[in-house]
């Protein structure tokens, strides 16, 4: 006998409404999701930006500064204290044209020494350098003497005004000689390896000046910041 | 009757209603894992690297154009003429190594005749750096402390 | 024996129950047939509008950006290696330095020409590019040439002192 059965919805027909539902919802959340990846893609991409050029501007303008023919230093990695003050940011863009259209700082030691613009979230590039100031000592010396100068120097002036001397030697090799007797003031170039010692001939008579130009050197840390 | 019919009927409509749910689950899984692959940190250290190279090339130039303590061409020349040059002037080499690079960079010097400095460690970034000299090749080592 | 009857009416009882009550429903909802093919219908356009969505919009512009990143970390690269490759100075040098660049860029292949004291990368897709200047001494008095990706890419250093030119050669 079949009761009429109780009008309850078929389980089978409730499967069909719910399932449909039920992956609408998840394609929803699906694409949801495929948005937040997107996000996050756009973040990373972002994110790994390391500023090449800057980079490579900051390497380039450094490495410059420090080259031996760069205008502000006496010798490879050895800085011109006075160069330094006077270097303007025309001149710098001159010798580094990465530097062309970017904010730069300059810093030795962390003082800034060139800049142009604010290039805070630049990149940085460091290099160690000594910085040399040169002074200047003088003395007297009597011709039929030798004289060790103390301290090294790359060059020597010496000044023949009241002094009849023919040659000159430095540490024992001949660098000036004139048969007639030396004039004026003279410039040599010696090496700043070896302690120096100045002798003249057997025949010299009166003063020289002797001029030269011991350095002194520092460290310091040479640092560039660019941002482009 | 009516029992067997309830009973055969709910299993099967358990198990359908869920299926999108875990399908959905599984498929929000996957995005968000190759999402977190985006957020791998990139490496840095070949810059730090690059930085390293400049310090220890600018200590050996330091280095080969400083007058030598007593005789040599240069400083590194003396420390590389002989071993016992290499011993008697090794302390004095280490002083001003030290004094040239600072606080916070460590450092290896090694010459034909021995090294100075401290141990290169492994997995850290370093910088090398190679002087040619009259009595061999030496190497400069720097890392950061 | 008995029994037999017993259950075939009581089954086509049940069978004949559930036709009827299909009957009754068949106009409140779909049958499972007809949803799943709903569902695998909307599952495959689902899947056809995202992925059409996604390569006609958001994958070749990510592509285009991840190409330029590639391309000014390559520029930058050579112009560094360019500027490496000075010797000091010297009465006369003679210098070839071999450059390692990617053999493409977003497919296809790209030349870094150098002209006029820059190097500039030429690339067919119009958003990869780049142009740099180069930091050269005094003494460098040219530098020329072109570098083709996929050949081999070598920097010739030739001169004497003061007059040095720089040829970037493809061969």
């Amino acid at each position: 006998m079949t009761r009429s059965a109780p009008r309850r919805s078929d389980p089978s027909s409730d499967r069909g409404q719910a399932n449909l539902a039920a992956l609408v919802v998840a394609l929803i959340v699906l694409t949801a999701t495929v948005g937040v990846t997107l996000g996050l893609a756009e973040g990373a991409l972002a994110g790994a930006d390391r500023q090449p050029a800057d980079r490579r501007a900051a390497v380039a303008s450094a490495e410059r500064l420090i080259a031996a023919d760069s205008p502000v230093t006496r010798r490879e990695n050895v800085l011109n204290a006075s160069a330094l003050d006077s270097l303007s940011p025309e001149r710098l863009v001159t010798l580094a044209p990465p530097l062309r259209d970017a904010a730069f700082v300059v810093r030795i030691d962390g003082r800034s020494v060139v800049e142009r613009g604010d290039p805070t979230d630049g990149v940085s590039f460091r290099r160690i350098a000594l910085v040399s100031s040169a002074e200047e000592r003088t003395r007297t010396v009597a011709a039929d003497g030798a004289v060790t100068l103390p301290r090294r120097t790359d060059s020597v002036r010496l000044e023949f005004n009241g002094a009849d001397v023919e040659t000159v030697r430095a540490n024992g090799r001949i660098v000036l000689h004139r048969p007639g007797g030396l004039r004026g003031a003279e410039t040599v170039s010696v090496s700043r390896s070896e302690t120096l010692t100045i002798s003249f001939d057997a025949n010299a008579t009166g003063t020289v000046t002797v001029t030269s130009t011991p350095e002194r050197t520092r460290k310091t840390t040479l640092e560039v910041r660019v941002d482009a | 009757m009516r029992d067997e019919r309830r009973s055969a009927c709910a299993v099967p409509d358990r198990a359908q209603l869920s299926l999108p749910v875990v399908e959905a689950a599984v498929g929000v899984a996957f995005l968000l894992a190759v999402a977190a692959s985006f957020g791998l940190a990139l490496p840095a250290p070949a810059t730090a690297e690059a930085q390293l190279d400049a310090f220890a090339d600018d200590a050996g130039t330091v280095l080969a154009g400083e007058p030598p303590r007593h005789a040599g061409d240069t400083r590194l020349g003396e420390v590389t003429r002989s071993p016992a040059a290499f011993e008697r002037e090794r302390g004095a080499l280490r002083d001003r190594v030290r004094r040239i690079l600072g606080d916070n960079l460590l450092f290896r010097v090694e010459t034909p005749h021995g090294a100075v400095g401290f141990e290169r460690p492994n997995g850290v970034a370093t910088g090398r750096a190679s002087v040619a000299t009259a009595g061999g090749e030496v190497v400069v080592w720097v890392w950061y402390v | 024996m008995t029994g037999r009857p017993r259950v075939d009416a009581s089954t086509r009882r049940r069978r004949v129950d559930a036709s009827a009550r299909d009957g009754d429903v068949r106009d409140r909802a779909v049958t499972p047939i007809v949803s799943k093919t709903l569902e695998i219908g909307l599952v495959v356009l689902f899947v056809g509008g995202l992925s059409t969505a996604l390569f006609a919009g958001a994958v070749p512009d990510y592509r285009d950006a991840a190409a330029d990143r590639v391309a000014d970390r390559s520029l930058a690269g050579a112009a560094t290696e360019i500027e490496n490759a000075v010797p000091p100075r010297a009465a006369s040098v003679r210098v070839e330095r071999s450059v390692d660049l990617p053999a493409t860029i977003r497919g296809s292949g790209y030349r870094i020409v150098a002209v006029d004291g820059r190097v500039r990368l030429d690339h067919p897709n119009p958003s990869v590019d780049g142009s740099l200047r180069l930091a050269l001494p005094e003494r460098v008095a040219s530098v020329s040439g072109t570098w083709r990706s996929g050949a081999e890419t070598v920097i010739a250093v030739a001169g004497e002192d003061g007059r040095l030119s720089i040829r970037l050669v493809s061969r």
